[in-house]
């Protein structure tokens, strides 16, 4: 694991060219009235598909794959680069969402009517089971037989990695329109369900987990067939 | 020689893309030597490369370093190679000595004294974001980071291609300074076979994904002969390993085993560039691929 952190902290460094920094900005759109809280939360999939992208084009793989480090470090490593653009892109987002309930004349009126979930604790947990589903088909898609990936590669793993996420996403949605109960958890400040938000948070949150690990199983077993 | 004698050995490896196979091909490199391995454009020499390093996975065959298998312990093994490529275009937006850093932090014996002294002497300026240095420069940046490291196996991809000619020799020169202790190896491929013609000791020629040739590289050249004269008989050509014809004369490349050939009126050694061209026109291998 120490070589795949090694790894992580390459791509960091070498792979996350700082004017991307400004992407993070895109959580701000939490604050926006009237704008599903979900689409601000998937700003991160540009930071992740460009940051990928410019290591395919400047095969700065190639470079990593000579290193004291096996072809499964480096998917391990590349994951789990992806998985900190991501939560800490969403630890941006909870920061807005936050920010917004202290913005006067705005707060919880604005931040409560607007299309789909609220922007509270459960949509969060909503959120990491989104991000979970994505990285289950993005990883093992991206990571394709003998490492040969193409911009097609690259944008059918995204597309596929958006719809899982958003198939997710949609569930939970169709459950907090249909059943009251949940409704009253997804698209609520009330501090009374507040309960319940924090299990949802650590539910998605346990399922991020578990999917993120499976998808790192499953592309190191796809690369390693490369 | 017993195993722990040679810095290489590939045996039996086998690479199938599908549109192209390489192998299977088996090679040695003894301990303080340097080959040259050399093809032409897509010949296989970067993927044979590629797979030595394990940045592919293999279809088949083995590859030991210093007498272990590389697959059995890959990055012990790895921390003893140097690999350097000669189309350098990895992290353009990094900084050189900040990709240096990020090198230095997986090999334990990095040595930044001696990075800074490779740096000095191919004039390097690590403040340089590395899409700002000429093709040349991130050669050479490459080649300084791979040698910064205590390797013992060099293995350089084309690393002479992007250099003008006195970069060039510079180069070449480096590499016969590292065998000199005799404990480091070299593997070098290239396409310009004027190079091996200076330092090379042993020689793999590969084309169209088989080797071809491969040796100590005056055996090699010795194994054959080209001959020449004034009109191609039957037998000449069934001997060629490639033949050159015009309405002048031919030029044909034989074994020296098949010599004396009648018709042929002269005789001489072939250099490393002969061999290379005539195998890969002639088409007739000495591989075992069915």
């Amino acid at each position: 694991m120490t070589t795949a952190i090694k790894l992580a902290k390459a791509h960091l460094k070498l792979n996350f060219p700082k004017p991307m920094a400004i992407l993070f900005l895109m959580s701000l759109t939490m604050l926006a009235p009237h704008y599903p809280r979900i689409v601000s939360a998937m700003f991160f999939v540009m930071m992740i598909s460009s940051a990928l992208g410019i290591t395919r084009e400047t095969r700065s793989e190639e470079l990593l794959l000579t290193l004291p480090a096996k072809r499964s470090d480096l998917v391990k490593g590349q994951a789990l680069f992806v998985f900190i653009l991501q939560l800490v892109y969403l630890l941006c987002c909870a920061a807005a969402a936050l920010a917004a309930m202290f913005i006067p004349f705005y707060g919880k009126t604005v931040a409560v009517a607007q299309p789909g979930m609220v922007g509270n604790l459960a949509f969060f947990g909503v959120a990491l089971a989104v991000y979970g589903a994505f990285n289950f088909a993005f990883m093992p898609l991206y990571y394709i037989k003998n490492g040969k990936v193409s911009p097609a590669t690259l944008l059918i793993a995204c597309i596929a990695a958006l719809v899982a996420g958003f198939a997710v996403y949609g569930i939970f949605e169709l459950l907090a329109q249909f059943v009251p109960s949940v409704g009253a958890v997804l698209r609520s400040f009330d501090s009374g369900t507040l309960g319940w938000q924090l299990l949802v948070l650590f539910g998605g949150a346990a399922f991020y987990v578990g999917a993120s690990a499976l998808s790192v199983m499953l592309a190191v077993k796809r690369y390693e067939r490369g | 020689m017993d195993s722990e004698s040679y810095a290489l050995e590939v045996t039996e490896l086998v690479k199938d893309y599908g549109s192209f196979k390489l192998g299977p091909i088996s090679f040695a490199l003894p301990k303080g030597y340097i080959m040259g391995f050399v093809g032409r454009n897509g010949a296989g020499k970067s993927t044979t490369l590629k797979c030595i390093m394990r940045s592919v996975g293999l279809d088949g065959g083995t590859v030991k370093v210093f007498g272990e298998y590389v697959a059995e312990n890959e990055i012990r093994i790895k921390e003893k190679i140097a690999f350097s490529t000669g189309t350098f275009e990895s992290f353009p937006r990094a900084k050189a000595d900040t990709l240096a850093k990020v090198y230095a932090s997986f090999y334990p014996t990095f040595d930044f004294g001696k990075y800074d002294s490779l740096k000095k002497r191919f004039s390097l300026d690590g403040s340089k974001r590395l899409r700002e240095m000429s093709a040349g420069m991130r050669v050479k940046f490459s080649v300084a980071l791979a040698m910064s490291h205590d390797a013992r196996l060099y293995i350089f991809d084309e690393p002479t291609s992007g250099l003008d000619p006195v970069s060039r020799d510079e180069m070449l020169d480096l590499f016969a300074e590292l065998i000199e202790d005799g404990e480091k190896s070299v593997l070098f491929s290239t396409h310009i076979t004027s190079d091996l013609d200076k330092i090379a000791d042993y020689l793999a020629i590969i084309d169209d994904g088989c080797l071809i040739a491969n040796g100590e590289k005056d055996a090699v050249l010795a194994e054959h002969t080209l001959v020449s004269g004034a009109t191609l008989t039957g037998e000449i050509k069934d001997k060629a390993i490639g033949y050159k014809s015009t309405p002048l004369g031919f030029t044909a490349l034989v074994k020296s085993a098949d010599l004396p050939l009648k018709d042929a009126e002269h005789t001489a050694r072939p250099d490393i560039e002969q061999l290379m061209i005539y195998y890969s026109k002639g088409g007739r291998r000495n591989d075992n691929r069915n």
